[in-house]
Parts: structure tokens; sequence; C-alpha cells
């Protein structure tokens, strides 16, 4: 933000005879934005890294003399074409089969009872707090058995199953603030329970669809250690596992490693910056209030 | 969990059936009952109580990754776990995940991200119209898949090239470059300023949440009473954040104490095995040395550690609902 519109805005405030146009007021307003700068500052620099140019890392600090978009073809080179469709193929049907999947099953939780649902849901909410690193080990030789490593049918299980607690969790409490009357009316009309579901329960409980799928989505585009122990041939890894090996073998060319991170991490700031409003509510609150 | 709590009578574990007018429909409600939730059961069995009980199978086994799923291996009973219990550097490797990598960086996330909060939601921010623009650049971190992250941070923190050492010599302040991540007296605190960035932004949300409950009356009532903004933290915005942070300490608590990638991608326990935490030793026990018997024995014994926070964090949650209702 430049200086003449903050003069603005504190001028816009002082006129309303607001706190705000006191020197204490802005003093508070430019220390919020320097620390919340600092924060952002380790990305920005990101993408500065990304279009400067190589020769000028010796420059330490220094903005670019000019922008080049070389790195981005040097990562392009590298196969990351392939791994950002490979992550985006995997991310988005995963995330549909995982929020399908946990629609079905909140709407059971929700308006059936049946004998061991209290157990299961207990299991379901238990799930979410297990770690994968100790699954993975048992999970590589049960999946080498049944031959779905190296396959993207394992990987899309393995996405589907970690994200289906927290979604079949976050469905649950829009479906239960539902009131039972909407889709007992339905039936007696003769709807079957798939249809009642699609019709009545579905566009009420949309945002939270919404915010499920995010959540799968963006769960499988950012994940490395299943993806790297599942995922074995090389034109088959997703960006986080091929970022890692790029990283390894481009140590010292930061542009070029900058770059490929530049590429896994817009796709997620978009989403994020789209959803920032949505986020306080939903993710944060849903999961903890 | 306020979906659980926002059902009408108490909680889903407690609540009894529903509708009994319409029993005479139970023979068709309980055959789609079974497609219902069917599949994501099984999903869960499949994926997380298989691997689990065979864990305990292979715990109790000499095996190697390759025997694993052909051959099989020997049994030897409790040999890994008393092999595991008699080395010292299983002490290491639990002191390490507990302490430098989950309890600092836990302590830093809920400070930083109280701060971080508390100016997000600072009340000047909303009359200059800018609290939306905060609130963007607040959860920008956590946009960044961790793998990027790490990455990010391995560059800003390189002795040579690193823009946080070329500050550092640029004023003065050191004369040459710090290898943050290559040397012991630094690593720690290289590892954890990763974590904590990248994770801070779920911390701050979180608070935030718990921000916007607390009405504003409380603090109208208190400013007329002539407190100033520390009291006011003191007597009103912390008292009524307990229960999200406590959460929120928990479930972070939780998941970095098994955290694998911060670690593996950054230092891949290094110097040596200085920074070597339970994520780690289990992956490089069965993927790098291929003794599958003693990482399922490791990952049980860290399981047990974990079951402990779980109950807490359990018995915290339906404290809470029963709060509530």
């Amino acid at each position: 933000m430049s200086r003449t519109d903050l003069r603005f805005v504190v001028a816009r405030a002082r006129r309303k005879g607001n706190r705000a146009g006191t020197v204490r007021g802005t003093i508070a307003i430019l220390a919020i934005f320097a620390a919340l700068m600092l924060f952002v500052a380790p990305v920005a620099w990101m993408f500065v890294i990304s279009v400067r140019p190589a020769d000028e890392m010796g420059n330490g600090l220094a903005l670019p003399t000019e922008i080049t978009f070389e790195a981005f073809d040097k990562v392009a080179d590298f196969g990351f074409i392939q791994f950002f469709a490979n992550s985006l193929i995997v991310g988005v049907i995963s995330a549909t089969i995982s929020v399908l999947l946990a629609l079905l099953a909140a709407y059971g939780f929700s308006r059936r009872r049946f004998r061991g649902r209290n157990a299961l849901l207990f299991t379901v909410v238990l799930s979410q707090l297990f770690p994968f690193v100790m699954l993975v080990t048992p999970l590589y030789i049960i999946f080498g058995q049944l031959s779905l490593i190296d396959s993207y049918l394992g990987i899309i299980i393995a996405y589907v199953a970690i994200t289906l607690p927290f979604s079949v969790y976050m469905l649950l409490g829009y479906i239960d603030s539902i009131p039972a009357s909407l889709d007992e009316a339905a039936e007696i009309d003769g709807a079957g329970t798939l249809r009642l579901i699609f019709r009545i329960i579905l566009p009420v409980a949309w945002p939270g669809l919404v915010a499920s799928w995010i959540y799968a989505f963006t769960l499988a585009w950012e994940e490395y250690l299943l993806a790297s122990v599942l995922l074995t041939s090389p034109d088959k890894r997703t960006l986080p596992v091929a970022m890692a090996g790029l990283f390894g073998e481009f140590t010292t060319q930061w542009d070029v490693v900058m770059a490929a991170g530049v590429v896994a991490t817009v796709p997620t700031l978009i989403i994020f910056l789209i959803l920032q409003r949505r986020l306080v509510g939903n993710l944060a609150g849903g999961s903890v209030k | 969990m306020t979906r659980l709590q926002s059902r009408p009578s108490g909680h889903p574990l407690q609540r009894g059936s529903r509708s009994d007018g319409l029993a005479r429909r139970r023979p068709r409600r309980r055959r789609d009952t079974i497609w219902l939730i069917g599949p994501t059961v099984a999903i869960i069995v499949f994926f997380f109580i298989g691997p689990v009980i065979y864990n305990g199978v292979l715990a109790l086994q000499e095996v190697t990754l390759f025997q694993a799923g052909g051959t099989g291996g020997t049994w030897v009973g409790l040999d890994n776990f008393v092999d595991l219990l008699q080395d010292q550097s299983t002490y290491a490797i639990f002191g390490n995940s507990a302490f430098w990598l989950t309890v600092v960086t836990v302590a830093a996330r809920i400070v930083l991200g109280l701060g971080l909060a508390l100016m997000v939601n600072a009340v000047i921010l909303g009359s200059v119209k800018l609290r939306w623009l905060a609130r963007s650049l607040v959860v920008v971190p956590w946009a960044v898949p961790p793998v990027v992250a790490i990455v990010l941070w391995k560059f800003l923190l390189d002795p040579r090239d690193g823009a946080i050492n070329e500050i550092l010599v640029g004023t003065g302040i050191v004369e040459a470059g710090i290898p943050f991540l290559q040397q012991v007296s630094t690593v720690w605190l290289g590892i954890q300023t990763i974590v904590v960035w990248r994770e801070l932004p779920l911390v701050v949300l979180t608070i935030l949440a718990g921000l916007q409950t607390i009405s504003p009356e409380q603090y109208e009532a208190a400013e007329i009473d002539g407190a100033g903004w520390w009291k006011r933290l003191w007597h009103i915005t912390l008292p009524n954040l307990r229960s999200s942070i406590a959460v929120i300490a928990l479930l972070t608590t939780i998941w970095t104490f098994n955290n694998f990638i911060y670690v593996w991608l950054s230092t891949k326990g290094g110097p040596g095995t200085f920074t070597e935490v339970l994520g780690t030793a289990i992956y490089r026990e069965a993927f790098v040395d291929y003794d599958v018997g003693r990482a399922s024995a490791l990952s049980l014994l860290a399981t047990l550690v974990m079951a402990i926070f779980a109950v807490v964090y359990f018995v915290r949650v339906y404290q809470r609902r029963g709060e509530d209702s």
C-alpha cells in the first residue's frame, strides 16, 4: 500500500471522527501491516527470485534488473507440466469421490439410527488424528500385494481415505442443521433416498460440500509422504514429490527451484485468497469451536 | 464441533432414536443405511484399521520390507520392543519429537498466533476498512505446500545466497553467513522457524474465529469501567479464548508430534542423528534400512504416546459439548 493511499484512508477515518485519525492509530496500522508484510515476505521473495535472471544471484537482495521466465522454461523441461497435470487429476478425482462418499455417509449418520453407530462415528473422528507415517509401512506392503503401487488408483484411494473422516464430520454438521421434516415430506411424496439427498440436502449443504472439496483437493495437492512411497515411476510423480526431486538435483539453481515453488503454490494461493472470508467461518470455526 | 453442537438435543453419540412413527419403514431404511455408510466404513477399515492391526503383527517379527510382501519374516516376540527400549537413541528420538519439534513450536504458534489474530482483528483496521487485506495476508503461508515452504526456507537460510544471511551480513550483525540448518547450535531453530511459519495461519484463523464469539458489550462495559487495553486482554479476551486455544493446542500437538516432512526434507535428521524425530526414524527404519519389524514396533510406541493426547482431546471435546447443551 502506498503512502498516499494510507493518507487518504486515514483522512477519511478522521472525518468520521474515528480513532484512526490520531497519530497513534496511524502508527498502529503501519505496525500491523509491517508485521504482516514480514510474515508474507518469504513468499514474495520466492516470486521475485523466480523471475530474476540467474546471473543476478550474487546481487543479494537487489530486485531484478529485468524480468525473465527462463527458470520456468527449465522447470517445464524437467517435466513439470506433466507433474502439474498429475497433481490436478489426482486431486480433482480424489476430492470429488471423497465428497460424494462423505455426503452419503454424513446423511446416513445424521438420519439413520443403527447398532454400532456411535462406535463408527467415534472411529471416523479418531482416524482423523491418525499420523500417516505410522500407516505408511503396512500400507506399502498391503498396496504392493494388491498391485496398487505406482498406480493412480492406489494414490486416489489413499487420498480419499485420508480426507473422508474430516469431510464426513464437516458435512454431518451441515446435514444435522437441516430440519428432518424437510426430507420426511419428500419421503412421503415418494422420493428415494438418493433422489432426496441430491434434491433436498445438496442445495442446502453446498457450502459444506465446497469446503470439503477444497479441503480434500488441497490435501491431495500438498501431500508428499504417501505420494513419494506409493508412486514409484518418475513420470507419475505429483508436484510435491517432483519439487523435492528437483531441489535435490538443482540445489544451487535457486531461480529454477523457486519457479517450481511458484508453480506448485499459485493454485492453492488463488483458492485460499478467494475463500479467506469463508475459511475463518468454515475450517477454523467448524473444527474447533 | 459446532456442527455436532447445533443438533437439537444433546450430541449425536447420546441421542436416541427419532421419528418412532416411521417404524414401519425400518426394513427399507436399514438396507439403505448399509450403502450410505458402507463405502466410507470400508475405506476406513481398509486404510486405517487394517494397517494398524497389520502393523502390530509386523512388530512381532524380524522382517525386511521385501520379505513382508512375500516369504514373511521370523517371529521374535517382543524382541523389537526390548531392543528399542534398550537403545539410548530411542529416548533421544522421543525427546526431540516431544520437546524440540512439538512443545517449542506449539507454544510459539499459540503466542504468535494470538498476537497476529489480535492484530488482524484490531478495531482500527475495521475503521479504515482494511481488515480483508490483513486477513488475506495472514493465510498466505498456509497456501504454500509444505514441500515448497521447506525448500523456500532452505533458500532463505542458505549461508551464501539466503536472504536472511544477506541481511545479517549486510547489517554487520555477523561476519560470515550462518549455516543455520547444518550446525547443531542453530539447526532446531531453523526447523522450528519453518514449522511455525507454515502452520501459524491455522492457529490465527482458529483464534480469530474464537474472537468473533466474544460479545462487544463485554468490551464496552470494561471500557466504561476504565479498563485499559492490557486489562481487557487479560480479563475478557484471554478467558473467552481459553477453549479455542486449548483445542487448537491439542490438535497441533497431535499433528506435529509424528510429523515427518519438516525434519526429513530440511535436515534428513542431521547433522548426524541430531534432529532425528519419530517420523523420520520410522521412515528410515522401513524405507532406508528395510527393517520393517523395528519400524512397526517404533510406530506402536509412538501411537501409545499419541493415544494419551487423543484421550485428552476427546475428554475436552465432550466436556465442552456437555457445558453447551
